[in-house]
């Protein structure tokens, strides 16, 4: 079994990893952006432009050029993609800490979501692409409604000031998030064919970050920037979730959300880690998949944290899908003189 | 099959009565069967002999047509090309071709016709006499509509072919006729369109149907078995009607149609998602209607789908998420309540289940009686005597009248069978399990494929289509052609 997927597939699949990963970073897991968080998406767009011109650059095929620069460079996408995964996998189980789900054992909740990403990343590139445009439809109900029901709280002061945290932790905002954004287009690098249309990545990474900048905007217009003072993951995520006011009827919609948007993403990260490592091994894709998800629940059972270097590691994803797309097209121009 | 039957029905008609005679004897197991029926008749001193399936044939048209026509030839046979001579000079049938293939002429009786073989004729002659005795078209009785065409397909292939060409008058309906099935083969006609069809769905049925090796497909619910994309999805990835009018409509929409002999139903593809969802009276009622009609069908099963499973996680786990006021009748109606939430649940989808098992299988007159007694009896008595919680009978009740919206009785049994795994999940995960069996059956069902055309097209993917998906805008504004036209991107 090869994993592949088709141009028309991998545009709403990064634009939706985009959207949710963006949002991610900025929201929950680095606080301190919080109410400025969708400059920092506006950024860090600005910043994953050259990324996506270059992966726009006409030539068709997977990007595998049969040189040997072909497999550091999926090397290098599989441990971004590995790393991805392994940061949602634990979000998830903080969330379902929080939502009510605090009796389940996070050894059987990781299985569980890792067995139906494997499941999902064996139904290939078209299933995951297809759905993903499917849940970007879903989103877009669920949100309107969300957002229509709250729109007599908002509190448009609560925007300012812009340079909120200051200039300096703004632009680190704007690095990381471009680190986010770069690895949510990784999946347009195993693109087939040319059936997603001219500027493929531009148009996912701006639909994405249209979509991310909307969410923090709503974030913001809910949320004091009080609320970082009480810095803490789980604190942010209630602000998200239940936002202090939100109806209790409205909090099953955002529930709903957040854990599709999460999954959503992490099932991108999941194909593309399992798609790297068969690019890398040329072994079967089912055994890429389900290696794949072996190592992606070793490493989020495991004490391993990346807190201390967290920010060091977001902006070394910008470099590192830099690095893999440009190696990918060095060796591109040479097998095809 | 024996290797010996198979040698004799690839012969050739030897023009030597005894022989030819014999052979059809061998292939028919006569005289132990005792249906084939090979009458000898003299024809101005040469011998003649008429070979039908007892039952499947008009005989009276055999009578008159056959028999005495052979018995008042004016003149004697000439020698050469008595099979054409038999056809054009005496022969009084309007159907009449000549065969030489042995097989071809034991299919041909079988299906009802009746051979004529001549002393000296290189070629046996098949004459169309079938009268069998079938069911007269009828009303569609599992996909009723209010308005529009009543008429449904019955179990004679020739009368639901012509019921198509009724009702798609068009000189480019062509219909093929291959059969499938070693042992028993089963008449199957593929019709399509000329210049509308998509050749490329057209030429992968194709292969497909020269692929089945059974000895004996037992129906088009079988046949679909064998020759859609995945066999192991839950979702059915052809449409199964019962409906000529909408056979009719899909074929002008790009699909094929499959008919098969004694099925008094026909496959349509390449279908997609959304025409699973679509009734035949959407497009003859106002779009108004229609669309409302579809709304609430598309309504039906999402809350057939999710209904009970959400229920479950927010009283298992999130009971925070539901308001003050519905949490306290919740509490107040399972006070009394014995058992956990999804006993409950699972007590209740049983008797469900059984109660519609048993709806289907008794006769009529009784069916109704069942019905009355499942919903009155069990329902109010089991709540009255607190084993099952009222609400928990509404869940139900309303999860299964949304089961029954939809148009398809396939469709309904994967919508059960979804919601069963729903609430599994639920059970065990509460709404992040909600979140992960919609995904995965999202993930699903868009990456089917049917007839080389994906599943969720024109949605997901997205291609250029008519606004007829969920809602249904006016018939002047559908324009464009349908996804699955020839000449449409893939």
């Amino acid at each position: 079994m090869i994993l592949s997927i088709r141009g028309c597939e991998a545009r709403p699949l990064s634009a939706a990893m985009v959207a949710a990963r963006a949002f991610i970073g900025v929201s929950v897991v680095t606080l301190e952006y919080f109410n400025t968080g969708w400059i920092c998406i506006l950024g860090g767009f600005v910043l994953a432009l050259p990324l996506a011109l270059m992966i726009d650059l006409p030539g068709k095929g997977r990007f595998m050029a049969g040189t040997r620069l072909r497999k550091p460079a999926w090397a290098l996408v599989f441990a971004l993609a590995i790393y991805e995964c392994t940061v949602l996998t634990r979000l998830i189980l903080k969330s379902t800490l929080y939502c009510g789900l605090d009796q389940l054992q996070p050894l059987g909740t990781t299985l569980v979501t890792l067995a139906f990403c494997g499941l999902m990343a064996v139904k290939n590139g078209r299933g995951l692409g297809n759905g993903a445009r499917i849940w970007g439809i879903v989103f877009l109900v669920l949100f309107s409604l969300v957002v229509l029901s709250q729109v007599e709280n908002f509190q448009f002061y609560w925007l300012f000031p812009i340079l909120g945290p200051g200039v300096r932790s703004l632009a680190r905002g704007c690095l990381e998030t471009a680190g986010a954004l770069a690895g949510a287009m990784t999946p347009l690098l195993f693109r087939e064919d040319e059936t997603g249309g001219k500027h493929c990545a531009l148009r996912s990474l701006s639909a994405g970050c249209a979509v991310a900048t909307a969410l923090c905007l709503y974030e913001a217009l809910m949320s004091p920037s009080l609320a970082m003072g009480s810095a803490s993951q789980i604190s942010v995520l209630d602000a998200l979730l239940a936002n202090g006011r939100a109806s209790l009827a409205l909090m099953l919609p955002i529930v709903v959300l957040w854990f599709t948007g999460v999954f959503a993403t992490l099932n991108g990260y999941g194909f593309t880690g399992a798609a790297a490592l068969q690019g890398m091994t040329g072994l079967d894709g089912r055994v890429c998949v389900w290696g794949a998800m072996g190592l992606i629940l070793i490493l989020t059972l495991t004490e391993i944290s990346s807190r201390k270097w967290f920010h060091i590691v977001e902006m070394g994803e910008y470099l590192l899908a830099i690095c893999a797309t440009v190696l990918l097209r060095i060796g591109k121009r040479r097998a095809s003189p | 099959m024996t290797e010996e039957m198979a040698r004799l029905r690839r012969e050739a008609v030897s023009g030597k009565m005894e022989k030819d005679r014999a052979a059809l004897e061998t292939l028919f197991h006569f005289p132990e069967n005792q249906d084939i029926q090979l009458r000898e008749i003299q024809c101005q001193g040469s011998r003649v002999c008429a070979v039908f399936m007892d039952g499947m044939v008009r005989s009276s048209q055999v009578d008159d047509f056959i028999v005495r026509a052979v018995q008042r030839a004016g003149a004697p046979m000439p020698e050469e090309g008595r099979g054409k001579y038999l056809i054009t000079q005496v022969l009084n049938v309007a159907q009449a071709q000549a065969e030489a293939e042995l097989g071809k002429i034991c299919d041909g009786v079988l299906g009802g016709m009746t051979a004529v073989l001549a002393e000296g004729a290189d070629t046996a002659v098949l004459l169309d006499t079938r009268g069998f005795e079938k069911r007269g078209v009828e009303k569609a009785g599992n996909e009723s509509v209010v308005l529009g065409a009543q008429e449904g397909f019955t179990e004679s292939i020739r009368t639901n072919l012509t019921l198509l060409r009724r009702y798609y008058q068009s000189a480019d309906l062509v219909t093929e006729m291959l059969s499938v099935g070693t042992e028993a083969p089963l008449k199957v006609a593929v019709v399509s369109v000329e210049g509308i069809t998509n050749p490329r769905a057209l030429e992968i049925l194709r292969k497909r149907l020269r692929k089945i090796r059974c000895g004996a497909v037992h129906g088009i619910g079988q046949l679909q078995q064998l020759i859609e994309d995945s066999p192991w999805a839950l979702v059915p990835q052809m449409l199964m009607t019962e409906r000529p009018d909408r056979a009719a409509a899909a074929l002008s929409d790009g699909q094929f149609v499959v008919v098969a002999d004694c099925s008094p139903y026909a496959l349509i593809a390449p279908c997609s998602f959304f025409s699973l969802l679509q009734a035949s009276d959407d497009a003859f009622s106002r779009w108004q209607y229609g669309s409302y009609m579809r709304v609430v069908r598309f309504l039906g099963m999402l809350i057939s789908l999710l209904l009970p499973g959400l229920y479950l996680a927010l009283t298992e786990y999130h009971t925070f998420l539901i308001p003050v006021s519905l949490l306290t009748t919740i509490a107040e109606t399972r006070a009394n309540v014995p058992f956990p939430v999804y006993f409950e649940m699972l007590l209740m989808e049983l008797s469900f289940f059984m109660i519609n098992e048993a709806n289907l299988r008794i006769p009529g007159q009784i069916g109704t009686s069942v019905g009355i007694i499942g919903a009155l009896v069990l329902g109010q008595t089991a709540a009255e005597a607190s084993i099952i919680s009222p609400i928990l009978i509404i869940i139900i009740a309303i999860s299964g009248l949304g089961c029954y919206c939809m148009p398809g009785h396939s469709f309904t049994i994967m919508l059960i069978l979804y919601r069963l795994g729903i609430e599994a999940l639920c059970l065990a995960l509460g709404l992040y399990g909600l979140c992960l069996a919609v995904a995965l059956i999202v993930c699903q069902v868009c990456s089917l494929q049917s007839f080389g055309w994906d599943f969720m097209t024109p949605l997901a993917p997205h291609r250029p289509h008519n606004p007829d998906l969920i809602v249904r805008l006016p018939a002047f504004l559908q324009r464009k052609k349908v996804y699955a036209r020839q000449g449409e991107k893939t």
